[in-house]
């Protein structure tokens, strides 16, 4: 079993990046059905007292809407070219953080940008809330990230609910690597043999799903876990990040900071997560 | 995603051995390995003040807890010879935590109803699992030794959870010949409804999934025992169904669909949360 249909986030405020042509790549590797997926939600401009009034949006100006929209997906059929299967394009006049967690429900994978243009969430796609809502496992592109060649592959493992969805939702991808190596950072010094069991566990899980070349390793944490696992990314050249996500609450991590947050921000490569 | 390792829970009870059959079963035809699991917490012999007080002799408790559990893991073994990887792992520990933790072994846990005389410490509770494992619980009736799961039926809904389960179901869903997809929608909603489903059954096609219909239906009874009815009227031996899209605490104040299969379903259920 595989990812049959991968569905990507356009951006109705920007030029299409390198994410729709490594989602394009992607699917061909897996010879998946690819969506691409833009949402805009109406709004009366202003939201003064006379707007309040008028909530609906006149006519007009959901044709202009929808005529962009629609220059999005010929952009979009454009830069993904020829495909096969033949890629779909759908176009969703909704918040884009509400669209694509529902329509998600067509793919086995979602592709996200790290960064959208604003924080308006009639336009731009809330990464933090999807990854909440969404029920899929979701592929977190960097912003100027031209290509993805997942060669090496490393797992974030935490004995959360969170991270045991993200290492089942990573095994097409974990499949298809030259290597997997599999880390837990452990807070407390006094519980590296746990946490070098724990790890050993979920490696001949891998091994189970036919995944050979596994390194475990158990790492202490620097000045936060989000600080040793992008020192484990440079040093070890990793290409993707496989990751639990918010296994603190949303507002937890709002709070006292969290690698979920750190992340979504930080992360110079791919990161896979679940929740 | 295929399932490569199936997680039981095994604790010898009659139910149990039923259990264990049907999981069994299910490693043999999936080709997976097979992980028996049980727990029983080492409890203090009272507590005062928040003070947990040890009996004397607690180190010949743990040893008889001990050497339960390794009797049942020698039921376990006998009972899953024929299967070509077995595994099992019984630990003096909270049943609860222990299942959610280890989960991370298997691909699924199959789990059954607690038994209405069972204790509340040793017992192990399949709403828990559901929200804590990460992984899709095959909930199996007390009696049930067998999933055939030729007929599965998937009650959806446009949430997390639904969607969750859709997908951890592929590996069932794939060897079932026929699968039906419902969902309960309102009067006035069904233009909408039938899109949704239509697009649940195109994402499962996609994944090599034989879908024979999708439905939206009406119902004044509770949702639980429409979905059981149509279950029954397709011959479905397996219900796929989201886990908990309330809040637990919202399923147990309004009733829910979560609750309502778990209590009444006479077939096997598949929960994802």
């Amino acid at each position: 079993m595989s990812y049959a249909t991968l569905m990507v986030h356009v951006d109705v405020d920007a030029e299409l990046s390198g994410r729709v042509e490594i989602a394009a790549d992607l699917a061909g590797r897996f010879h998946a059905h690819l969506i691409g997926l833009a949402g805009w939600a109406p709004m009366s401009v202003f939201l003064a007292d006379e707007a309040r009034n008028e909530p609906l949006p006149s006519e007009p100006h959901l044709q202009d809407m929808r005529s962009l929209l629609d220059q999005k997906g010929k952009a979009f059929c454009g830069v993904v070219g020829k495909m096969d299967p033949p890629p779909e394009w759908r176009s969703v006049l909704d918040y884009p953080t509400e669209a694509l967690a529902r329509e998600a429900r067509a793919a086995d994978l979602v592709i996200i940008g790290n960064a959208p243009e604003n924080k308006d969430p009639f336009r731009a796609l809330d990464p933090g809330t999807l990854l909440l809502k969404v029920g899929r496992p979701v592929l977190v592109v960097p912003k100027d990230l031209a290509s993805f060649v997942p060669k090496r592959i490393a797992i974030a493992w935490k004995d959360t609910r969170e991270a045991r969805r993200a290492v089942r939702d990573a095994l097409p991808l974990l499949q298809q690597a030259e290597s997997v190596l599999l880390v837990e950072i452990s807070e407390e010094a006094s519980s590296v043999e746990e946490s070098a069991r724990r790890v050993q566990d979920v490696g001949r899980y891998l091994r189970r799903h036919g995944i050979e070349i596994i390194a475990e390793r158990v790492r202490p944490a620097d000045v936060t876990a989000s600080n040793s696992l992008l020192r484990v990314i440079e040093d070890e050249n990793i290409d993707l990040l496989v990751t639990g996500a918010y296994g603190h609450s949303r507002l937890g991590e709002w709070a006292f900071g969290g690698v979920t947050r750190d992340m979504l921000m930080e992360s110079p490569i791919c990161c896979l997560f679940s929740h | 995603m295929a399932y490569a390792a199936i997680m039981v829970h095994f604790d010898a009870s009659r139910a149990s051995h039923h259990r264990l059959r049907l999981a069994a079963d299910l490693a043999m035809r999936l080709q997976a390995a097979l992980i028996g699991i049980a727990g029983r917490p080492y409890l203090p012999s009272f507590l005062a003040d928040d003070i947990a007080v040890a009996a004397d002799d607690s180190d010949a408790e743990q040893r008889e807890l001990t050497a339960l559990l390794a009797d049942i893991g020698t039921k376990f073994r006998a009972e899953a010879e024929r299967i070509k990887h077995v595994e099992w792992r019984g630990a003096v520990d909270d049943v609860n935590r222990l299942v959610a933790r280890e989960a991370r072994a298997a691909d699924l846990v199959v789990v059954g109803r607690p038994a209405d005389s069972a204790d509340l410490y040793y017992s192990l509770d399949p709403g828990v699992t559901i929200l804590r494992c990460g992984r899709p619980v095959l909930l199996v009736p007390d009696g049930v030794d067998v999933l055939a799961s030729r007929r599965v039926v998937v009650a959806w809904k446009d949430s997390r959870e639904a969607r969750r389960a859709v997908q951890d179901a592929l590996p069932l869903l794939q060897q079932a010949h026929e699968s039906t997809i419902v969902e309960i929608c309102e009067y006035g909603t069904e233009a909408q409804s039938q899109r949704r489903l239509e697009d649940v059954a195109n994402y499962l096609r996609r994944q090599k999934v034989g879908v024979r219909a999708t439905a939206c239906l009406h119902t004044q009874r509770p949702v639980a025992q429409e979905i059981i009815r149509v279950a029954r009227d397709e011959k479905a031996d397996l219900i796929v169904a989201g886990g908990y899209g309330r809040s637990r605490l919202g399923e147990w104040m309004f009733g829910g669909v979560t609750r309502g299969l778990l209590a009444e379903s006479p077939l096997c259920c598949l929960f994802s949360h």
